[in-house]
């Protein structure tokens, strides 16, 4: 090796070397630049690690979710010593759903539900960790008569989908084949409930939402410092460092940052997946244990972030000519093209109606990437038009006072850097708007379609055969502090038998006093001994005289129904619980009571809104006996508390990811004006007031973040709404919610424009002008 | 006699450890050019600093017009400075990403002229410094003399009654440097303002009606025996 | 140069006999060119002659190498008078001005005053030149430049030299 001139590999290491120390060395404003640069790169790092877990996630959770499912009942499965019979006994409390099973052993050897050690025995009760807890609150007591007694035990987690499951298996003595099914084991082979599509959906745009913009942040970041870091640059070809050297000290320097976001990430990951149990969604929850990165992607990441890292920080110099004697950029290359601009979100949006016309999206392979694609593509083409519009806007304004002015022309020279953070605030506000119109997309469609709006909700309590007394639960209901029964009806179904058709029509029938039925229909002018026909959908009554059979026909023991002669076409009403009935209603009178039998009681309940937990006293009444089906219940609450949650969520990460864009905006201002301090302090010679420079700070900021979200509000609108048709729902703006980002928007403005200030104040004392 | 303009007495300013000013006086008259000379670090920057209002001395007493300045408050002052007074520096002094025509517009706009009136006139001053054909440009886009020139434009363009000028010429050669003072002295003559004028270059001071020497803090006013 | 005016900043300072006066102006301001005896005394007969010194004592022995000069009340009225005016701005006037700041150091008068004095003279003559250059034709404006740089050359001469005052006073004055 010829000496004093190192070739090959160890060039390079010395090149990066020197790189690394530079960036180290660069005093308070190095430290600044490369612990920004380790953040954003290990938000980014973060977030990859989380989707790297996500294949371990959904394997983990799948593999117990077969091993907590209840086998279907087998035909012809003997008792045998391992045989266990089986009652399914779910119940709701609130808003969670619980599952639960009434369990009996048959044998010695009994089989055992995963999660357990053995089979509970008469009157035990093992509960999962969170309905245990749920047990403990005051209201929880609430839920303890439905379980028959304090848990003498919980469910490990091998029994359990999530930390947030809701689960029990409480032993009991009273179960037969009649009420309930046989099982030989425990745990099913194939596959169970998929995740939600919902979710899927969710979790690819969350991702997009959240990723790019860090991306854009890193950007952001290898530019920090630039220009201190580009003479430093200059300074090393000075002393005799080549091009190819010096990208390679440059590369040196964001491999740094790199590395120490790297770190970072990991730690973010660490802390961040610490608490992802208190997060539920859809009922899905995640232990903590199941988050564990795929290791080949991991891998990957390792590699992957320092390469683009540097990538990022080459392309950033690829218009700079770094000489010995300064640093030289380029002529910009002409005006900034519109069409590839463009390019971009038309092909996003191509993609997203391509797969997401009219609920097309079933969450197919090839559809997720589209999607994603498709919602990556529009909010990157709402970044790279950023630039442009603010460009072609700003340099139509002319005029305005003074502080405008000066806002303005400096936008016009040197609006790039500005418009690069403002990119991030685009895409991070487009995809909250996006994804928080599709919550209050989802949750507008509950709301809307209870239709139960007057400060109550309404509770449905339906059997599972004729054999209840609907009286006596009744009279116990309107017992209850702010329960009253509104509505009572027997549903049934009739049949009628048409000649050389394969399967007999059937006519739900509900029967019920003339206010009752009123509730479904207009029967005005009703009668004891009335029949009614209501059909929304435009089928033709049965006609006079047809006679119908009660009850499945199979089973019919030949209760039978004539139409009467003047059985009444009416209107339906639109009711909360059974939508636009089809059907026949029918007074006591117009049918015999036998034909009762064939079918169910269902009783209407109100319930204040003041009085929540007068739900599970009506639970608590009905659905030990067995006999009746787990109430449910319909009105405004069902779905807010649990978007509340998401929204904030969303807010939180909107306001974090624009922080980050605040400070960069904050940064590039402060370096800004320490550049411009000479200026800054003639002009105060001049007798500037504080007030027009000022303000001139504060159009310079607000101006191109303006601008970011009046294109992100838009492109978030549209995507939104795409995203909405996918599901298959209207499309409708929370318009509060882009109040909402919009104010965060101001506020980022706010904060860099009163920061920036102090330091303009300083500035602008004479200090700068003095040349001696 | 001329009644001064503004009169300084027994200005002190300390800067950390040392005296900037250590008891320096001065007198300008009106429409007069005094050269304030001395060599680097005498002082002769702090004395216009706090002259113009810009500095406040740590004692002493300013009187502009009458009216002492050093008791002014912070806004006053600026609008003293506003309305009254105009400044030229060595460099550094022209808004980058303005025209050189809205550079000059701008002290006129600051003072309330709309902008199509303010541009007039700006455009009317740049023809008279004989650099009309740079107005449309950007400071970054001309030369050294031409943006001096530009410079001076805007320091008079609101016919102040006092222009401070600190090393106008600093930054440029001979025959530059020349024309600029050219220009300044002849463009305050006929708007009868008074020029304060430092600098270190005995040719630059030569534009001047009278100097005073700066040293160590201390003026030192020297009428040349006539001879 | 003026050997009279050096001779009475001398004898101000003390008195001397003719061969020091000789000496100390061949060390200070002669240079290269040391003055001859013959100039020494023909000076010095002028100044008796015009009361601005007079005999301080004579040494036993013959000849005027004897006698020891000191500077009367009117000498140093005439040195006062000629440190106090500035010389006419021309080239090469470098070897009186230093003259008059060394001999302003020796008989403790102030020597930046001579400096400053001489430098308004400077400013006042370039000013006058300025002037004309400015209202002059291209030809008049060459020649007043040609004067304007050499004074100037002088006036930053002028700077440097009171820069330097306390140490040539600590180098003149023993």
């Amino acid at each position: 090796m010829t000496r004093g001139n190192p070739t090959g590999m160890r060039r390079w290491a010395i090149d990066f070397a020197t790189g690394l120390r530079l960036a180290s060395a660069g005093g308070a404003g190095g430290l600044v630049r490369t612990t920004l640069t380790a953040v954003a790169v290990g938000l980014a790092v973060g977030l990859l690690l989380v989707a790297a877990s996500l294949p371990h996630i959904f394997v983990e959770r799948e593999a117990r979710a077969q091993a907590v499912d209840v086998p279907f009942p087998t035909e012809g499965l003997e008792a045998g010593p391992h045989t266990v019979l089986v009652q399914q006994r779910d119940t709701r409390f609130g808003e969670i759903t619980i599952i639960g099973h009434l369990v009996k052993a048959e044998g010695d050897t009994p089989a055992v539900p995963a999660g357990l050690e053995r089979l509970p025995g008469p009157g035990e009760l093992m509960v999962s960790p969170a309905l245990a807890e749920l047990l403990e609150t005051s209201e929880g007591s609430l839920l303890a008569p439905r379980l028959d007694g304090e848990p003498d035990g919980l469910i490990s987690q091998d029994g359990l989908v999530g930390p947030g499951d809701y689960r029990y298996y409480l032993g009991s003595d009273a179960l037969d084949l009649e009420n309930s099914h046989r099982v030989a084991q425990f745990g099913v082979e194939e596959p169970g409930e998929p995740f939600p599509m919902m979710l899927v959906l969710l979790a690819l745009i969350s991702f997009t939402v959240l990723l790019l913009p860090v991306a854009m942040f890193m950007g952001v970041a290898a530019r920090f410092g630039g220009d201190s870091r580009d003479r430093r640059l200059a300074a090393l070809r000075l002393l005799g460092t080549d091009r190819a050297m010096t990208r390679r000290v440059a590369a040196g320097e964001a491999l740094l940052g790199a590395f120490a976001g790297l770190v970072a990430g990991t730690v973010f990951f660490l802390i961040g997946r610490r608490f992802v149990e208190g997060i539920v969604l859809w009922d899905v929850s995640v232990f903590v244990s199941d988050v564990v990165p795929d290791p080949v992607l991991t891998l990957l990441i390792v590699v992957a972030v320092p390469v683009i890292t540097v990538g990022v920080s080459w392309l950033a110099m690829r218009r700079l000519i770094i000489e010995p004697l300064g640093v030289f950029r380029q002529a910009a290359v002409g005006r900034r093209r519109l069409w590839w601009r463009l390019l971009l979100p038309v092909a996003g949006l191509a993609s997203l109606v391509l797969f997401a016309r009219d609920g097309a999206f079933t969450g197919g392979n090839l559809e997720q990437v589209g999607v994603a694609a498709g919602v990556m593509l529009v909010l990157i083409g709402a970044a790279t038009l950023l630039p442009w519009v603010l460009d072609a806007v700003v340099h139509r304004i002319e005029g305005g006072p003074v502080p405008w002015q000066l806002a303005i022309r400096r936008l016009q020279l040197g609006g790039d850097a500005a418009a690069r953070a403002v990119s991030g605030i685009a895409v991070a506000a487009a995809g909250a708007v996006a994804l928080q119109m599709l919550f209050f997309g989802v949750q507008g469609q509950y709301v809307t379609d209870t239709g139960v709006t007057d400060g109550h909700s309404e509770a449905v309590l339906q059997s599972y055969t004729a054999d209840v007394d609907p009286d006596a639960v009744v009279r116990a209901v309107d017992e209850i502090d702010g329960a009253e029964t509104s509505h009572r009806f027997w549903s049934l179904v009739a049949y009628w038998d048409i000649e050389g058709e394969e399967w007999p029509t059937a006519f739900p029938a509900m029967v019920g006093e003339c206010a009752d039925l009123a509730a479904l229909a207009d029967v005005t002018g009703c009668a004891d001994g009335d029949a009614f026909f209501t059909d929304p959908g435009g089928y033709p009554a049965p006609p006079e005289s047809t006679t119908l059979t009660w009850g499945d026909p199979a089973l019919s023991e030949g209760l039978e129904w004539t139409v009467p002669a003047d059985l009444r076409q009416v209107e339906a009403r639109y009711d909360p619980i059974n939508g636009q009935f089809g059907g026949l209603l029918l007074t006591p009178g117009a049918v015999e009571p036998e034909a009762l039998a064939t079918g169910y009681a269902q009783l209407q309940v109100l319930v204040s809104d003041d009085r929540p937990l007068a739900i599970e006293h009506i639970r608590n009444l009905v659905e030990p006996t067995g006999s009746w089906q787990p109430v449910t219940v319909i009105g405004n609450e069902v779905s807010e508390p649990k978007f509340d949650g998401i929204r904030r969520g969303l807010l939180i990460g909107v306001t974090g990811v624009m922080t980050l864009v605040g400070f960069s905006l904050l940064i590039g201002m402060l370096e800004q004006l320490q550049e411009r301090r000479r200026l800054l302090s003639v002009l105060s010679a001049f007798g500037t007031r504080r007030r027009v420079l000022g303000w001139s700070v504060l159009w310079q900021v607000a101006l191109p973040v303006a601008f970011g979200l009046v294109l992100s509000l838009a492109t978030g609108t549209v995507v939104g709404g795409a995203l909405l048709t996918m599901v298959d729902l209207p499309f409708a703006v929370d318009w509060w919610n882009l109040a909402m980002v919009a104010g965060i928007g101001a506020g980022v403005v706010l904060l860099v424009t009163v920061i920036s200030l102090p330091v303009l104040w300083r500035l602008m004392r004479a200090d700068g002008i003095r040349t001696e | 006699m001329t009644t001064p303009l503004l009169t300084a007495t027994a200005l002190h300013k300390r800067y950390g450890e040392t005296d900037a000013l250590a008891g320096a006086d001065l007198t300008v008259t009106a429409g007069e050019v005094l050269a304030i000379m001395g060599p680097s670090g005498s002082g002769k920057s702090t004395l216009l600093h706090c002259i113009a209002g810009i500095v406040t001395p740590d004692s002493g007493r300013i009187e502009y017009d009458g009216v002492d300045m050093t008791a002014m408050s912070d806004s006053r002052r600026s609008a003293l400075r506003r309305t009254e007074f105009g400044f030229v520096f060595q460099f550094g002094q022209l808004v980058p990403e303005l025209t050189c025509l809205e550079n000059v517009a701008l002290p006129l706009r600051m003072n309330g002229v709309a902008r199509k009136a303010a541009e007039q006139r700006a455009a009317d001053w740049l023809a008279k410094l004989e650099v009309s054909d740079v107005a449309r440009k950007r400071p970054g886009q001309v030369s050294g003399g031409q943006g001096q020139r530009v410079a001076v434009a805007r320091a008079l363009v609101a016919e102040p009654r006092l222009l401070f000028a600190d090393e106008p010429t600093g930054a440029l050669d001979s025959l530059n440097g020349e024309a600029v003072m050219r220009h300044l002295t002849s463009a305050a003559a006929e708007l009868g303002t008074a020029v304060v004028l430092v600098t270190h270059e005995a040719r630059v001071a030569a534009y001047s009606h009278r100097e005073i020497v700066v040293r160590d803090g201390r003026t030192r006013t020297v009428v040349a025996a006539a001879s | 140069m003026a050997i009279g005016q050096t001779f009475l900043g001398l004898l101000e300072a003390k008195p001397r006999h003719g061969y020091d006066l000789k000496r100390a102006y061949d060390e200070r301001f002669g240079a290269d060119r040391p003055l001859h005896y013959g100039q020494v005394y023909a000076t010095l007969s002028r100044l008796l002659k015009n009361g601005l010194v007079e005999v301080d004592g004579v040494e036993p022995g013959e000849g005027p190498e004897r006698k020891r000069y000191a500077i009367t009340e009117a000498g140093i009225t005439d040195v006062a008078g000629w440190l106090a005016t500035p010389e006419k701005p021309e080239p090469y006037l470098q070897n009186t001005l230093y003259a008059k700041v060394v001999l302003a150091l020796l008989t403790g008068r102030s020597a930046a005053e001579v400096l400053d004095t001489q430098r308004a003279e400077h400013l006042r003559f370039m000013r006058d030149l300025t002037h004309r250059k400015t209202h002059g034709d291209l030809a008049d404006q060459l020649i007043c430049d040609f004067a304007l740089f050499h004074l100037e050359a002088d006036l930053r001469w002028l700077e440097l030299t009171a820069a330097r005052l306390d140490q040539l006073r600590a180098e003149v004055t023993p």
